[in-house]
């Protein structure tokens, strides 16, 4: 009779923590998910790759046009999501620090004081007090960008490993050229990644590339949120 | 009392074992769902609540009830009662079941068609249906039992 009354007072207890108190066990979570955070070689990696996007749009156009941001806020990162296919983070901001749904989630180049940084992501739903942020390597993430400095125009495709698709036969593209944002609902320009590979898609017809990235998905611990 | 707090490690650490494999390698075998879907066997409907509410607490990431979230309250429960009105043997049973929870799981989580048709995916519902046949034999090295209404039939 008692371990039933245990049994029972525990259903209710851990319905109240799903339903209604969720965050009270992610301090759990963090002792499975605990991290190094990026490395000094990860923050060097992360400004080198915004300085070549800089050069390499300068090169395309002409014409430094450096992504526009109206406002930055910082957040850390509360828990992720455990399964596969989707990548996503909760953050420690929402509607109480102004933040919106589509807003570019970057991790911010920290040595130069400008406004630069490599997209990590881009804010799916807001809450009060957190935000949801669908990242790069998410499976239903799809971003039109351009590569190194002639801007070749392809698709990026999420996922656990990251792809360029849509890429033309004839675009001179290779390992090591920079990638950029270039789609309506993020700033243009903001980088994402290197070329690590490329090789022909399935018919021949068009090309396709996995990427590089300079940090570790792991280790992202703190965010910046940009509109 | 046993058979709760057998239970109970198991759980903790299968779910330790998930977020560590996701953290480190990117990547996680479905561990979690396999579990629960080879738990169905030795519990009854209360002991299955508190196992599946227990998981859903630990694995939550975010304030609002997401489809993710309730697809793996339920999915549970579902496979408790098809294991009840089928005459599937456990073996074949557990393979089945968790290949069946793992495609349920991620079409109510939205991932795309091409993912849920590729290569990987089906190596993923295979490998689950191989845990979850490893955590059976598990439950039972460990001195569990199943539980007798699913000879019923």
């Amino acid at each position: 009779m008692a371990e039933r009354g245990i049994l029972a007072f525990l259903i209710i207890l851990l319905t109240v923590l799903v339903f209604a108190q969720p965050y009270l066990a992610w301090p759990v979570r963090h002792m499975f998910e605990r991290s190094a955070g990026l490395t000094d070689a990860n923050k060097l990696a992360i400004d080198n790759e915004s300085l070549r996007a800089e050069n390499a749009i300068l090169r395309e156009r002409n014409t430094v046009i450096p992504p526009q941001f109206s406002s930055e806020k910082e957040a850390n990162v509360f828990v992720r999501y455990p399964f596969n296919y989707k990548k996503e983070l909760l953050i420690d901001i929402g509607k109480n620090s102004d933040v919106k749904e589509g807003d570019t989630v970057l991790l911010p180049d920290t040595s130069s004081g400008e406004k630069r940084g490599i997209l990590v992501g881009r804010v799916e739903s807001v809450q009060d007090k957190t935000s949801l942020v669908q990242l790069i390597f998410d499976s239903r993430l799809r971003i039109g960008v351009r590569i190194g400095d002639q801007g070749v125009e392809a698709l990026l495709t999420g996922g656990d490993t990251p792809k360029l698709t849509l890429i033309p036969k004839s675009a001179q593209v290779g390992s090591g050229n920079i990638v950029y944002a270039a789609s309506a609902n993020l700033p243009y320009g903001v980088v994402i990644g290197e070329i690590k590979d490329v090789s022909l898609a399935d018919g021949g017809l068009l090309q396709e590339a996995t990427l590089r990235f300079p940090y570790e998905l792991s280790d992202i611990k703190t965010v910046v949120v940009t509109r | 009392m046993k058979k709760t707090f057998t239970l109970f490690l198991f759980l903790i650490a299968t779910i330790a074992l998930q977020l560590s494999w996701l953290r480190i390698f990117g990547w996680t075998p479905e561990f979690l769902i396999a579990l629960l879907v080879a738990i169905t066997i030795f519990v009854n409907l209360h002991e299955m609540a508190l196992f599946v509410l227990l998981a859903a607490a630990l694995v939550d990431w975010q304030p609002m009830l997401s489809m993710d979230m309730l697809a793996l309250l339920l999915i549970p429960f579902f496979i408790f009662a098809l294991r009840r009105a089928s005459p599937w043997n456990i073996w074949a049973g557990t393979a089945l079941f968790a290949i069946l929870s793992v495609c349920i799981f991620y079409a109510a989580a939205g991932i795309p068609r091409e993912v849920l048709g590729s290569r990987i995916f089906i190596l993923n519902g295979l490998l689950s249906a191989a845990l979850s046949i490893g955590f059976v034999f598990l439950l039972k090295v460990v001195g569990l039992r199943p539980e007798r209404r699913l000879f019923a039939r």
